[in-house]
């Protein structure tokens, strides 16, 4: 047998003993296949993203992918509908952060430093990663061809695109204010004092987006431009508007309003003498309060501070007294408005009976089925007077609807500047199946073949070894 | 070597002599000569089988540490820092957000909640894993590290030194110091489930353990939500008010406690749940409170008025009935809450705070100075309290005269359709307004922001890699094997070389003879 001999016999031994171990281990990865995957990462930019905080200034958190609502209005995308159910696909959905290596280094070596002893190196930051890792594994249909999984995956990363806008977004519904408020039969203090509240609650809410967007502006209109509108609209329309009507007393039923403001002020005063006491109760209390002061307890190396929460407890019944003081600094105030508007009315009443329908004899005996009757005795002047209030809050509404609109289109906006694909960038879908190709199945190969090739060898060696020595004998 | 000696008399050792001894080999031979340079022939004459050999002897010596892995490699184990995020209570019931580990109602939040039955239960049930995983297997494979705060890191330090300086003393006294840990901890959970000394475990994949690790966390985020968050919608006792079977004073004073309540329910939710601005109306739960009193204002006191102004009631003596009885309720509750109030007024006039006496090391005198106590602190808040409650029962009671005053005053109206009507529109408002908040409330419960009591990162761990944890035994294993080869490679050159030695030795033997 010669050298070369040898050679050819140990390379036969290992290519059999390779392919036997890659034979066993194709066997088994075609047995027992991998489920395959569509994955692709989606990550925020906007500006609160670092501190998993939306846009609007509400957390998020990108497990809601897994919602229910989403992977049901994904499946009606992807025409899965009928086939899957939203449970289904919401257990071989995976999503998970991504985060820095000196953050997982941290996580990982933090138990070992506190096994150990207390340690002042044991630093654990904080941190909110903004990518994710979105895997949609195949574990619920082994039929599902390629296309329609990522197609899947893609029509929940969409929707999902589509329900953070929405839900992470600034939205504004109007309608809402028309079905609590909008009367238009209603007295004209209360239609105002309905289109005020709105006003205030508007313009509390652009005050906030002009805080968060300050630059963003339509035809050189911002947020800032929509607050100083409503301002307008409510301090200089509304308040001519109201003290004309105050002083000329006017209302569609001055009686019934009448009525309204002394029940309402009846009840003010009933609250204020109530709460005046309260605030004499409470003002007794605080005085009896001992407060001592903090002691300081001082050693060489240390300090120690013996406060008993005195200052706390003190704060919080000053705190107390403060919200009761403005709660009837309140009271009064709308009281002396009622009582205002109480004796304007009644004045004018006294002064001009023509213009309050109610005011006659028969007014104890008022129902509201007599109102159409009390109306119709409404002389010509009053009757155009009416008419001409009742146009110009009608023209305050267009105002107000017109500046709402504006409102809402830069809130449309805002959003397309905060959401948009530049700022949740979804990434690629990237389809893996098991493959021969694939480096998993090159790693269980080499797995597999490496203690067999390890076994040919040994083989070899022994085969070989007898052979080599009597070779070796013999020369 | 030279072993020839040519003296045969006694042997005289000089001083500083040297003796050289020479050793027989077994055969007795009197020469035998080492050739380097042969054995290194031999060698190189025998380089084809020992270097056989040495592959065989590396690759057995780099097989063993294999074998050793796979018979007991390390479990992988994972890990995940968690942050508590939730508001708790002060000393004085305001909300603040958490910084140690105190549960959402203000009592210490108790961690081994996290391996309940309860929680792992839940976070087995959303998983479907390779191996059969129990609850007690997976609650042996926890481990929760707390994180102390610096004040507490160095109360423990100092505490260490005192063990180790044996300073025990020091140590018993400050072993009573309670230790305060951070708002964050990390959670490990380790692969191998089974008995401790039980040589059978269950092991899960690899990528399975961080799934296990993140779905154990998400179903204790959920206990804690059930657990603590206030998700209780406001009642709704709007469905039940109907203009049948109810006078319409009754109805409307029914109806405007009704929306009062609906405002104290939203009024006591914590600012930021206040402050939540609602994705479908833009509204907040403020707005939704001030719109609660416009509702009154705009529909119902005004029904309540005109209804009141002209005592348009069905029957006037059941109504009157109602409101005496009203009244006297409400006196009866002052007079029993004035009473709390005077006995706690005694209490905190003759509550004694804490003294603390003051000494200086070294001085004689000394000083004292109060303290307030807790309970002290306390005493004071609940009187407040009590003043407020007053405050509402005193108004109640006042209104329920101030309609009967003005029901005994006024001539009895007739009710009309028109009324009814207006009264079912009020009935209505109300309802809508409820229907706003309840939504909004909704939509608040399902938002992140609130069902969000735990932050927690991915769960990392890396299987542990046989290259990494055995390079060290596989270059011992291959390195002796390399060297046992070499050995017998050298030994088996060496023997041969001898043996020539003995030859050439012999035939020199023979030829000098």
């Amino acid at each position: 047998m010669t050298k070369r001999s040898y050679i050819h016999i140990v390379i036969i031994i290992l290519v059999l003993c390779g392919l036997l171990g890659t034979g066993i281990a194709a066997f088994l990865f075609t047995s027992n296949p991998d489920p395959t995957t569509a994955s692709a990462s989606i990550e925020y930019t906007f500006v609160g993203s670092a501190e998993s905080t939306a846009p609007n200034g509400v957390r998020y958190n990108p497990e809601n992918i897994r919602n229910d609502n989403i992977l049901e209005q994904a499946l009606i995308t992807a025409g899965l509908d009928s086939k899957y159910t939203p449970g289904q696909i919401r257990s071989s959905l995976k999503v998970s952060g991504i985060y820095p290596q000196d953050f997982v280094d941290q996580v990982k070596s933090f138990r070992s430093l506190l096994d150990y002893n207390a340690s002042s190196d044991s630093i654990l930051s904080n941190y909110h990663p903004t990518q994710y890792n979105v895997v949609l594994t195949n574990e619920f249909d082994s039929s599902i061809s390629a296309s329609a999984q990522s197609n899947l995956l893609d029509a929940i990363l969409s929707t999902y695109f589509t329900a953070f806008k929405q839900t992470f977004g600034s939205h504004l519904d109007e309608t809402i204010y028309n079905d609590l408020f909008s009367d238009p039969n209603a007295d004209f203090i209360p239609q105002l004092d309905a289109i005020e509240q709105e006003i205030s609650e508007l313009s509390l809410y652009a005050q906030e987006m002009a805080e968060r967007s300050p630059d963003l502006k339509i035809n050189g209109r911002g947020f800032e431009d929509v607050v100083l509108r409503l301002q307008h609209i409510s301090g200089t329309t509304i308040s001519q508007l109201k003290a004309n009507l105050q002083v000329n007393a006017l209302a569609k039923n001055p009686q019934r309003l009448l009525n309204q403001y002394d029940f309402l002020l009846r009840r003010l005063l009933v609250q204020l003498e109530a709460e005046k006491q309260h605030l004499e109760n409470l003002d007794r209390l605080i005085a009896s309060f001992e407060r001592n002061g903090n002691i300081y307890l001082t050693s060489a190396s240390s300090t120690t501070t013996l406060n008993g929460n005195s200052s706390l407890t003190y704060d919080k019944l000053i705190e107390i007294r403060h919200e009761l003081t403005e709660k009837i600094s309140s009271i009064s105030s709308d009281a002396s408005t009622y009582q205002k508007w109480i004796n304007n009315l009644s004045s004018n009443k006294q002064n001009n009976p023509e213009n309050s329908f109610a005011a006659s004899d028969s007014a104890d005996e008022l129902t509201l089925a007599d109102i159409p009757q009390s109306t119709d005795a409404v002389d010509a002047v009053s009757t155009n007077q009416i008419a001409s209030f009742q146009l110009q809050i009608n023209t305050i509404r267009q105002s107000l609807n017109q500046t709402i609109s504006e409102f809402k289109a830069l809130l449309d906006a805002y959003n397309d500047q905060e959401i948009n694909p530049g700022t949740i960038t979804i990434s690629r879908i990237l389809y893996k199946a098991p493959s021969f190709l694939s480096i998993a199945f090159l790693k269980q190969a080499i797995k597999t073949s490496a203690p067999f090739c390890a076994a040919g060898i040994i083989l070899c060696i022994v085969i070989l070894m007898p052979k080599m020595k009597k070779r070796y004998l013999d020369r | 070597m030279d072993n020839e000696h040519p003296n045969s008399g006694p042997l005289v050792i000089d001083r500083d002599a040297k003796i050289s001894l020479t050793v027989n080999n077994p055969m007795n031979s009197d020469e035998l000569e080492i050739d380097l340079f042969q054995v290194f022939s031999h060698m190189g004459k025998s380089a084809g089988f020992f270097l056989w050999l040495m592959i065989l002897f590396i690759v057995i010596g780099l097989c063993i540490p294999s074998v050793h892995y796979l018979l007991s490699r390390p479990p992988m184990t994972v890990s995940s820092a968690v942050t508590l995020n939730y508001q708790v209570p002060d000393k004085l019931g305001n909300p603040v957000n958490v910084s140690d580990l105190t549960a959402p109602d203000g009592k210490p939040l108790d961690l081994n909640q996290i391996t309940s039955s309860y929680v792992l239960q839940n976070a087995l049930s959303n998983l479907e894993l390779s191996a059969p995983v129990g609850i007690e297997n997976l609650r042996g494979n926890i481990t929760i590290s707390r994180i102390p705060t610096e004040e507490s890191n160095q109360q423990m330090e100092l505490i260490s030194k005192m063990i180790a300086d044996k300073s025990s003393t020091l140590y018993q006294q400050l072993s009573n110091v309670e230790f305060v840990y951070s708002n964050r901890f990390v959670i490990s959970l380790k692969n191998g489930f089974g008995q401790p000394d039980s040589r059978r475990k269950i092991y899960l994949k690899d990528d399975e353990l961080p799934l296990v690790l993140n779905s154990i966390l998400s179903s204790y985020n959920s206990y804690l939500v059930k657990t603590y968050a206030d998700s209780r919608l406001p009642d709704n006792p709007f469905d039940l008010i109907t203009v049948e079977g109810i006078d319409n004073l009754q109805l409307m004073t029914t109806l405007n406690s009704a929306l009062d309540q609906l405002y104290n329910y939203c009024s006591q939710k914590p600012s930021d749940i206040r402050s939540y601005r609602s994705w479908r109306t833009g509204k907040s739960l403020n707005d939704l409170m001030n719109d609660i009193q416009m509702v009154q204002s705009f529909k119902t006191y005004y029904t309540e008025s005109m209804i009141q102004s002209d005592a348009l009631v069905t029957d006037i003596a059941d109504t009157k009935a109602y409101y005496q009885f009203r009244q006297q309720d409400a006196q009866q509750k002052i007079d029993s809450l004035n009473e709390t109030i005077s006995a706690l007024t005694d209490t905190i006039s003759n509550y004694r705070n804490d003294e603390v006496v003051l000494s200086v090391q070294g001085a004689e005198s000394q000083s004292t100075a109060r303290t307030n106590t807790d309970s002290y602190n306390a005493l004071f808040i609940s009187q407040a309290d009590n003043y407020s409650a007053l405050a509402a029962l005193q108004y109640n009671s006042q209104m329920a005269q101030a309609r009967l005053s003005m029901l005994e005053s006024q001539t009895h109206g007739t009710v009309t359709e028109a009324v009814t009507a207006e009264i079912q529109s009020a009935i209505v408002s109300a309802q809508r307004i409820y229907d706003e908040i309840k939504k909004h409330m909704e939509e608040l419960f399902q938002s992140a922001s609130f069902t969000t009591f735990l932050e927690y990162s991915a769960a990392y761990g890396k299987p542990v890699s046989f290259f990494k944890s055995y390079a060290k035994p596989l270059m011992i294993g291959g390195g002796a094997g390399f060297a046992l080869a070499l050995m017998f490679w050298f030994m088996y050159a060496l023997r041969l070389d001898i043996i020539e030695s003995r030859k050439r030795f012999a035939e020199m033997e023979a030829n000098r003879r």
